[in-house]
């Protein structure tokens, strides 16, 4: 496995809109290093290790040094009109309101802005994801119960 | 007449179906931080993934909307900071001589029976929260008895009746000084006074997710508050959402 120039592209993103100074990132034999400051002052490093396959279930307990996020591909293509949903933290994906209730929405369904469209729990904290716009869903990615990954796209909706 | 920290307003109501369910909806209406719900019953308790929470009258049922302005992904520590708090709260009203201890993640045990739940509801735009309500249901005057995990309640721990009120204005005093904490110091003392109460720590536990129960060593919770699961192998696995059994050793 190793980093496309798109995923490259997004990590520095995530990078960017955080607070870290300095990221180690190693994938099966490809090392990333990024410093902020041009490496000038020491500051503390964070290092993620992507896995080498996705998984369903709960990553591995990190280096204590290490973030709690698992970046995870996306199963889902770029689109260029619909707006991708990501997930804000590292959690577990629910479709469904509670098991017994049906999904909040499903692929090709109609969203009106502010529709709920999934939850996230992290430590009994349940985050509902809203749609930021109006439009059809026209991909999900990520299973009901599945554990995601910080910035995983979870949503595409389309315009309709 | 229920005393509030600086910054509440109390909100106090008969039958509610849910308190998190009014918080939330006042929330989406800009109620603002500090807002506390209080229902002397709950036609509609609920614990995790919808499970019924009993809601007689005679019990506690409370929730909070806050507005912490962080990450989604740091507002899932207001789920330790409450039940930190809780467990002062309730340790504070009880014989010296009880336990108090926090199950993974905000479960409260009282002489390793639960005794109080916590429930957590955000929503936002995009990385930020807009709100948390922190809700919290205390077995006060009396438990159910129809649970698959030992249930109690203050009542029973007591040598007197414990007021309602009591219980409600020392959690509030706890939580928000708890939070103001966090706000100032971050996760780490939060995660040092869980630790001190954690129960089950070094200990065999079953963690069931959605679709697998996985068994091992409660090793430690981490500097996220993920707990950290030792496997028989020895590989470690860190665990964000899930249900919490703790075994007896050996």
């Amino acid at each position: 496995m190793s980093l496309s120039y798109k995923e490259i592209s997004e990590i520095l993103k995530i990078i960017d809109a955080s607070n870290c100074e300095e990221l180690v990132l190693e994938v099966g034999d490809t090392k990333l290093v990024v410093q902020r400051n041009g490496g000038g002052v020491q500051t503390p490093i964070t290092k993620m290790v992507i896995p080498e396959a996705t998984s369903n279930e709960q990553p591995e307990t990190p280096p204590v040094t290490a973030t709690s996020d698992t970046l995870a591909a996306s199963p889902i293509a770029a689109s260029a009109e619909g707006t991708e949903i990501r997930a804000p933290m590292v959690g577990t994906f629910y479709r469904k309101p509670s098991p017994t209730d049906p999904a909040f929405v499903e692929e090709g369904q109609t969203v009106a802005k502010g529709d709920p469209l999934c939850l996230i729990e992290v430590m009994k904290l349940y985050t509902t994801i809203e749609a930021p716009v109006a439009g059809v869903v026209s991909a999900i990615g990520a299973a009901d119960t599945e554990l995601v990954a910080h910035n995983q796209v979870l949503f595409v909706i389309e315009p309709s | 007449m229920v005393s509030l920290p600086d910054g509440c307003t109390l909100v106090e109501l008969g039958s509610v179906g849910s308190t998190n369910d009014e918080a939330r909806t006042r929330a989406l209406s800009g109620a603002v931080d500090g807002t506390v719900i209080w229902a002397r019953e709950q036609t509609a308790g609920r614990g995790r993934r919808g499970r019924a929470w009993s809601s007689p009258v005679g019990n506690l049922y409370t929730s909070t909307v806050m507005r912490p302005g962080r990450p989604a992904a740091e507002a899932s520590q207001l789920s330790l900071v409450a039940a930190v708090a809780l467990a002062e709260a309730l340790a504070e009203l009880l014989p010296k001589s009880t336990e108090i201890s926090c199950k993974w993640p905000n479960d409260i045990l009282v002489n390793g029976a639960k005794t109080a739940g916590i429930l957590l509801e955000s929503s936002g735009d995009g990385e930020m929260v807009s709100w948390v309500i922190v809700g919290c249901g205390v077995n006060v005057g009396s438990h159910p008895s129809d649970t698959n995990y030992a249930a109690t309640d203050l009542n029973a721990l007591s040598k007197s009746p414990i007021a309602l009120e009591s219980v409600l204005e020392l959690f509030l005093e706890k939580l928000f000084m708890w939070r103001n904490r966090w706000f100032a110091e971050g996760i780490a003392p939060v995660r040092c006074a869980w630790i001190e109460r954690a129960a089950g720590l070094g200990g065999p536990i079953v963690v069931r997710l959605p679709n697998q129960e996985i068994s091992g060593c409660f090793k430690d919770m981490d500097v996220d508050g993920a707990l950290v699961l030792e496997l028989p192998n020895g590989e470690c696995r860190r665990i964000t959402a899930g249900d919490v059994f703790l075994q007896k050793a050996g």
